[in-house]
């Protein structure tokens, strides 16, 4: 069994900076084992579309996941702390910052921490083309995408 | 005076010399004259006396044979031609005649105020001398004496001077001739050379110097750097002509030169080339047998409004190659002025822009697959979003079926959104190939739906004033694609809470012809347009974002309502707390059939 680096405070969840949790890149599946023996999967969904994310969010919570939403990619990375999330669903195409962005800014800060990209239009093939040249790999499904086939996707990530 | 200066020479020598020689003449004349009178009237007298001395013992003792002979000794005088004594009482006592003729003919004793012995009113003098013994006047002697004497002395006086005066003359000409060998025979020659070098245009003759150092040799010499400098300007001249010409011959384009009047007199070795014309065809206004029938009276039109304004001349039309091919030409014209500032001639250039024309429409269609593809993705975003909330909301709607009723209202809401959509949307992809009437105001309804989205994260509010009779003939899809790059950017330009003012109406044109149309405006409050960049906007690719703009679409926007022959004025403020910029598209409600309609665009920047 891995360590996990993590220490609990007060009902949130803290990685500590001096020691960072390189456990989780050798062995992620094994990391997120430990997590969802201890609790439940948390997912952050972001997109711009409160339809999407009020749906999803409610969807995700019904299936046993800890699900939360966030507008923007900067209410994102401001929830992180609090949130701990284990996987991310992000809408590419936002205003301010966008999705690829966000994905470069969460693994600079949680390497462990799962990243799914669901993109409504083509012009997403351009920014991951970008990130991919700056040595960042995504996940990426398109949009539409049916809740199962997503729910199943986080699921085999999860391992088992 | 049309004598030559060699005559006039002469005839002033000769008239001062015989004048002088005249003068001269006269002066010696007079005083001689008076002279030989004085002394033959002396003459007279001293005689008068001798013979009255001895005619005193005659008269005392009455003895006129004795007068008679003293009188006879006047025979030695021959210019006296009657002699005679008189008693005191005036009585004839004793005479002599010369000659015959006049033998016993007596004259009476004269007055002495009768006489005055003149000279040519006198054909002969007379002198009375009284005769006196111991103070008694005893008689009077009376003495008269032709003048022969002195016309002898004129006439050869008058001999004298006609030969004086012809040596003189002859002294004169010789000198006059002279003098014409030193003065004037050098002007003559300068005279002579320049009547030459003005024949022939022969700047390369020389005066020969006359070797003397008066002012004549400086003339020659002035005379002869005056050409050396005539003929250093030629070359120098026919130096810069030359570099003109191949100035002119390599240039791209076709140059020509015309006169203030507009005649065309000059064409460079290009025009030759393309035309495929001679020099001799192009004379009086050749040029026009080039131009396509349809443009041509336009062009001579604005042609000869351009030479009676002055204002340079510039303009696009066809003209045929060697080939019979037309291409076009951006012809521009300027007129050089003298430094009083009228017109000397006209010189222009006509450029092939056949190339850039096509470049250009090109990069227009690129653009415009461009913005098509922009717009698809967007379209794309725009449906694929309310899809995965379908999606996500019939999941729902099955798993709970309690709550079905609420998400399937929410479903259906998000169905409209894709209907409304797909209807509004479909129109960028369908274009017809002639213009059709349509609505503008149902045209920004369909593209302020496609931004409704951005408008309302943006929380923009929107401010609409659409007239419903604004209609005009044009192409639906370029007309959509003017609006939505005119709704886009002010999207982008305008802060979070601003406002968005947008009008159309039914207006007329704001130029002279006033044409019936709709106006188009559109107000934002945004930052501004800088007007340094007022004159870069419509040029293509200028973009102030770099990261997702490319600096195409107000270009496209300009060209799309140029082809509508419509008008775009920009008007834009930056100042702090009142900025904003105003697009204003004028389109015409009906386009008329003229490709070579002029571009009208205006961009106007606000302090």
């Amino acid at each position: 069994m891995t360590m996990v680096q993590l220490h609990y405070d007060s009902g949130l969840w803290f990685f500590d900076p001096a020691n960072p949790p390189g456990g989780f890149a050798d062995d992620p599946e094994g990391a997120l084992r430990e997590i969802s023996n201890s609790r439940r999967v948390r997912v952050l969904v972001v997109d711009d579309e409160p339809t999407i994310t009020e749906t999803l969010v409610e969807i995700l919570n019904g299936e046993g996941f800890d699900a939360m939403a966030a507008s923007t990619g900067e209410a994102g990375l401001s929830s992180l702390q609090s949130f701990m999330p284990d996987v991310i669903i992000s809408d590419v195409v936002m205003p301010g910052m966008n999705g690829v962005e966000f994905g470069i800014r969460v693994r600079s800060l949680f390497p462990k921490c799962r990243i799914i990209l669901f993109s409504g239009q083509t012009a997403t093939v351009d920014l991951l083309s970008d990130a991919r040249k700056h040595g960042h790999e995504f996940e990426i499904v398109p949009k539409p995408i049916k809740p199962q086939n997503l729910i199943a996707m986080i699921r085999r990530g999860v391992g088992n | 005076m049309n004598e030559s200066i060699a005559k006039k020479l002469t005839l002033l020598n000769v008239i001062a010399s015989v004048t002088a020689l005249l003068c001269a003449s006269a002066a010696f004349f007079a005083y001689d004259w008076t002279y030989a009178r004085r002394s033959l009237l002396n003459r007279m007298s001293i005689e008068a006396q001798i013979i009255g001395y001895n005619c005193i013992t005659p008269l005392v003792f009455n003895d006129p044979q004795s007068a008679q002979r003293t009188l006879e000794a006047l025979r030695a005088s021959p210019h006296i031609i009657y002699g005679a004594v008189y008693t005191p009482a005036g009585r004839f006592f004793a005479g002599y005649w010369r000659g015959a003729k006049m033998e016993g003919h007596l004259l009476p004793l004269p007055a002495p105020s009768q006489i005055r012995n003149r000279f040519p009113f006198d054909s002969e003098y007379a002198v009375v001398e009284p005769i006196f013994l111991h103070d008694k006047l005893v008689g009077t002697v009376y003495l008269r004496s032709d003048v022969g004497e002195l016309i002898a002395r004129l006439e050869s006086y008058l001999t004298i001077l006609g030969i004086m005066s012809l040596v003189s003359l002859g002294v004169a000409l010789v000198v006059s001739r002279t003098a014409r060998e030193a003065i004037s025979s050098p002007i003559v020659r300068l005279a002579e050379t320049a009547r030459l070098i003005s024949r022939d245009n022969n700047f390369a003759v020389r005066m020969e110097p006359t070797g003397s150092r008066d002012e004549i040799a400086v003339l020659i010499n002035s005379f002869n750097s005056m050409l050396s400098e005539i003929q250093r300007r030629d070359a120098a001249l026919q130096e810069s002509e030359a570099q003109f010409r191949t100035l002119a011959d390599s240039v791209p384009q076709l140059a020509w030169m015309a006169e203030a009047d507009g005649r065309l007199f000059w064409y460079n070795q290009r025009w030759y080339d393309y035309t495929g014309t001679t020099p001799e065809q192009m004379l009086g206004g050749g040029w026009e047998s080039l131009h396509d029938s349809k443009t041509l009276p336009d062009v001579v039109k604005r042609w000869k409004a351009s030479i009676q304004t002055g204002m340079r001349f510039e303009m696009v039309f066809p003209l045929r190659g060697k080939n019979g091919t037309y291409r076009d030409f951006l012809t521009i014209a300027a007129p050089l002025r003298d430094s009083h500032g009228s017109i000397v001639r006209w010189f222009g250039t006509n450029t092939d822009i056949t190339e850039r024309r096509r470049a250009e429409d090109a990069l227009r269609e690129s653009e415009k697959l461009a913005a098509t593809g922009r717009l698809a993705a967007s379209i794309a975003h725009e449906i694929n979003n309310p899809l995965e909330a379908l999606a996500n909301l019939l999941f729902l709607a099955k798993r709970q079926p309690s709550k079905s009723m609420n998400f399937l209202v929410t479903a259906e809401q998000e169905l409209d959104r894709i209907a409304e959509i797909t209807r509004h949307t479909l129109g960028f992809y369908r274009d017809t190939s002639t213009p059709v009437k349509m609505s503008v105001s149902e045209i920004a309804d369909g593209v302020l739906a496609l931004y409704d989205r951005k408008l309302r994260f943006k929380k923009i509010s929107l401010i609409k004033r659409f007239s419903q009779d604004a209609t005009i003939c044009g192409f639906p899809g370029e007309i959509r694609q003017v609006l939505a790059n005119l709704v886009a950017n002010a999207i982008e330009a305008m802060p979070v809470e601003g406002r968005l003012k947008i009008k159309i109406s039914p207006a007329r044109e704001f130029t002279a012809a006033g044409r019936p149309g709709v106006r188009f405006t559109i107000l934002d409050n945004g930052p501004g347009i800088a007007s340094e960049q007022m004159t870069k906007i419509f040029e293509p690719f200028y973009t102030t974002k770099k990261d997702v703009g490319t600096g195409l679409g107000l270009w496209l926007t300009q060209n799309l309502v140029r082809k509508h022959q419509g008008s775009i004025r920009v008007r834009s403020a930056v100042n702090h707390g009142r900025c904003g910029t105003a697009f204003s598209i004028f389109f015409p409600r009906e386009m008329v059939q003229n490709e070579y309609l002029p571009a009208q665009s205006r961009a106007e920047a606000e302090g």
